[in-house]
Order: C-alpha cells, then sequence, then structure tokens
C-alpha cells in the first residue's frame, strides 16, 4: 500500500512540475480550414488536408513555441478547377508556421503567434483561441491539447486573387482545429 | 435523385398572379460543411457535395420552396479513415442510405430576403424537422440572375440512430451551407 499510494504521489507530481511538454500534431484531427466569400453572396469552405507538426507547452510557467508545417499542394475546396489555381498560385511545397509566441493563461493557450513562410513569402500570423482543453485519449492512451483557432488575413496578403478567375473576395478566414498527443520519452523525434 | 424530388416540385405549382423564380442550384457553389465537438477540443468538420436540387421562390408573396439531394458518398473530411469510419451502418450507413434530401416550404422573409428556411432533413432513412437561418443573403443583377447565400442549422446526430462515439464525439450537429442558385430562364 504504501509503495502505491508513493507512486500515485510520483505520478500526481509529474504532470504538476513545471515543465514543458512536447505534443505532436496528430493528422487526423489537426486541419487548416478557410472560408473565402465569393460573389459577395456565399461563402466557400476549404481546407488543406495535410498538417504536420510540434508544439512544446509549459502550461505552469505559461510558455511554449512550435512548428507547424502545412502540406500547400492538399489543398481541398470540393472543386478540382479551384484546387489546380490555389496550388499554381501558392506553389506545391510546404507553409511554416514558426510559433514564436504562445501566450498562455491558467494552463489554456490563448494565442499563437509567428511568421508563417511559404515559397520565399512570409507573413505574420496571430491566430486566436476559440477553445483549448486537455483530456486523455482512449485511443493514444496519454494525454491530448488542442483547440480551435482562427484569424482574418487579407488574401492579397499572401499573394492570392482570384477575384477575377473565380470571383472570391476578401477577407479570408482561417480556421485551424488543431490537436497534439504527449511525446514521451522513447519516442522518436517528431521534429 | 432529380426524378424523385420533379413531383414534390411540380405539387409546389402556385396560383396564378404569382410571380415565383425558380433557381436551379450551382454545383459549384452548393456545399454543405458540417461541425462536430471532439473531446470538447477541437471541431470536427467534414464537406458533403455538390448538392443538387432547385429552388422556387416569390419574396413578393413572402414563398418558397427547396428540395435538394445530397449524395452520401461525397463525404470529405480529409482523413480517409475516418471517412471510411463516418460511412459505416452505426454512423451515416451511406450504402443503405446513399442519399440525404433536404425538402422545405416554411420560408420567412425579412426586406425581400429569405432569413429562415423550415423543413424536412431526411438522413439514414429518418426525418425530422430542420431550420435553417441565413447568416447573408442576396442577388446580383446578371442575366440569368444569381441569388445565394450562407445558412446554418442544427441537429442531433442521435434523432438519427447516428450514435457511435457518444458523448465524447458531441451529438449536436452544425451544418453550414454554402448555396448559390442560377435562374432558369423560360
Amino acid at each position: 500500500m504504501r509503495t502505491l499510494a508513493a507512486l500515485l504521489l510520483a505520478l500526481a507530481a509529474g504532470p504538476a512540475a513545471a515543465e514543458p511538454v512536447s505534443y505532436r500534431l496528430d493528422p487526423s484531427h489537426s486541419f487548416v480550414h478557410f472560408e473565402w466569400p465569393h460573389a459577395g453572396l456565399s461563402t466557400l469552405h476549404g481546407r488543406f488536408d495535410k498538417t504536420a507538426g510540434r508544439v512544446t507547452l509549459d502550461r505552469e510557467a505559461g510558455t511554449g513555441g512550435g512548428r507547424i508545417e502545412v502540406r500547400l499542394d492538399s489543398v481541398n475546396t470540393g472543386r478540382p478547377a479551384l484546387d489546380a489555381a490555389l496550388r499554381q498560385a501558392l506553389g506545391a511545397g510546404l507553409a511554416v508556421f514558426d510559433i514564436d509566441t504562445l501566450r498562455v493563461d491558467g494552463g489554456r493557450v490563448l494565442a499563437a503567434q509567428g511568421p508563417l513562410r511559404w515559397a520565399g513569402r512570409q507573413h505574420t500570423l496571430d491566430l486566436q483561441a476559440q477553445r483549448f482543453n486537455c483530456y486523455t485519449s482512449p485511443l493514444f492512451r496519454r494525454q491530448v491539447c488542442g483547440g480551435e483557432f482562427s484569424t482574418t488575413l487579407d488574401p492579397a496578403a499572401l499573394g492570392l486573387d482570384l477575384r477575377a478567375a473565380f470571383g472570391l473576395g476578401a477577407p479570408l478566414v482561417l480556421r485551424v482545429q488543431v490537436e497534439g498527443v504527449r511525446m514521451e520519452a522513447g519516442d522518436e523525434d517528431g521534429s | 435523385m432529380r426524378a424523385r424530388l420533379a413531383p414534390l416540385l411540380l405539387a409546389a405549382a402556385l396560383p396564378a398572379g404569382a410571380a415565383p423564380e425558380v433557381f436551379d442550384l450551382d454545383p459549384a457553389h452548393s456545399f454543405v460543411q458540417f461541425e462536430v465537438s471532439h473531446f470538447d477540443t477541437s471541431t470536427l468538420r467534414g464537406r458533403f457535395g455538390p448538392l443538387h436540387g432547385e429552388v422556387m421562390m416569390d419574396a413578393a408573396a413572402g414563398r418558397g420552396r427547396v428540395g435538394l439531394v445530397i449524395a452520401m458518398h461525397t463525404l470529405d473530411t480529409g482523413w480517409k479513415l475516418l471517412d471510411a469510419r463516418l460511412r459505416k451502418p452505426d454512423l451515416l450507413d451511406v450504402d443503405g442510405h446513399p442519399d440525404a434530401y433536404f425538402v422545405a416550404e416554411r420560408w420567412r422573409f425579412d426586406d425581400g430576403r429569405p432569413v429562415e428556411v423550415t423543413g424536412e432533413f431526411t438522413l439514414r432513412g429518418s426525418s425530422v424537422p430542420l431550420t435553417l437561418r441565413a447568416l447573408r443573403f442576396g442577388c446580383n443583377v446578371d442575366t440569368p440572375r444569381r441569388c445565394g447565400g450562407d445558412f446554418v442549422g442544427e441537429l442531433l446526430r442521435s434523432s438519427f440512430g447516428a450514435t457511435f462515439g457518444l458523448p465524447l464525439v458531441g451529438d449536436k450537429v452544425t451544418l453550414r451551407v454554402q448555396v448559390e442558385g442560377l435562374q432558369r430562364l423560360r
């Protein structure tokens, strides 16, 4: 009993220690979605299907950072002609979001800021959290943290002008859903 | 699908004197996206479409009718394993029920624009009332006229018997419908 109590104490102390924890994005629950107004009438919903990355978070100290990579040629609007035009405009490489600053309060991530770089371009992203939460995943049997983030951009700032060809105007809303699985000793390096 | 919907739409013939316009949905701009909470953490999103169907609208008379069909195999969440899981019998049962339908005749207008459309949504063989609220709606001045907007509605997936994963994957499903129609010229 004494051993069990000691073990429980040790387990309980683990997460409470102010130590940065790394999370690897779960690609099945991490997507960058976008909303783009069409013809002043309706809103096109699109998505990038392939997102990877790693985020380090110290919930006690309120600090963290990380890198998220999006495959630009995984763009998916449900319209092949538009997807082809977007691939041409964006390139087929990676968009890399380096999170310089994670704003954390009470153990919850409130915002993520840093440069987004792709095809020789750069634009500072400021993602605001609509929701943030951590839970124990029955699938991974590990802690998973994640949430919903968004920001509003001028597509011109991304070098995207599809007004004439596709009637797509401004602004462009990015909605980022992300879940990261806690990495543990012995995991291969996820970077 | 169109054949099955046609009798419903013919039945909507209006009294003489009304000036209804008929629109065919533009498949390039008619999709439905759904959102479900995943462990109260992220939002699981997916898309169906293009949607096919037609709309009769008579703003002056405050009347309208929409009949549209959603081919369920077009489900796309961006994660093929998840798509395959969602298509199974205990969720969307796409093999058993390949199409979903929305037929709505109760329209509310404000200042000539539809603000709320209420009808019946049929999914997985079950029909439930569904109200879609317009977030925006407008028409352009081209010929043929193009009208469209964004609509949002909510339903409980349990009311269709799609219960796998409750309650960790939420029961409430938010539908975000992008729809545009091109006026059918006579």
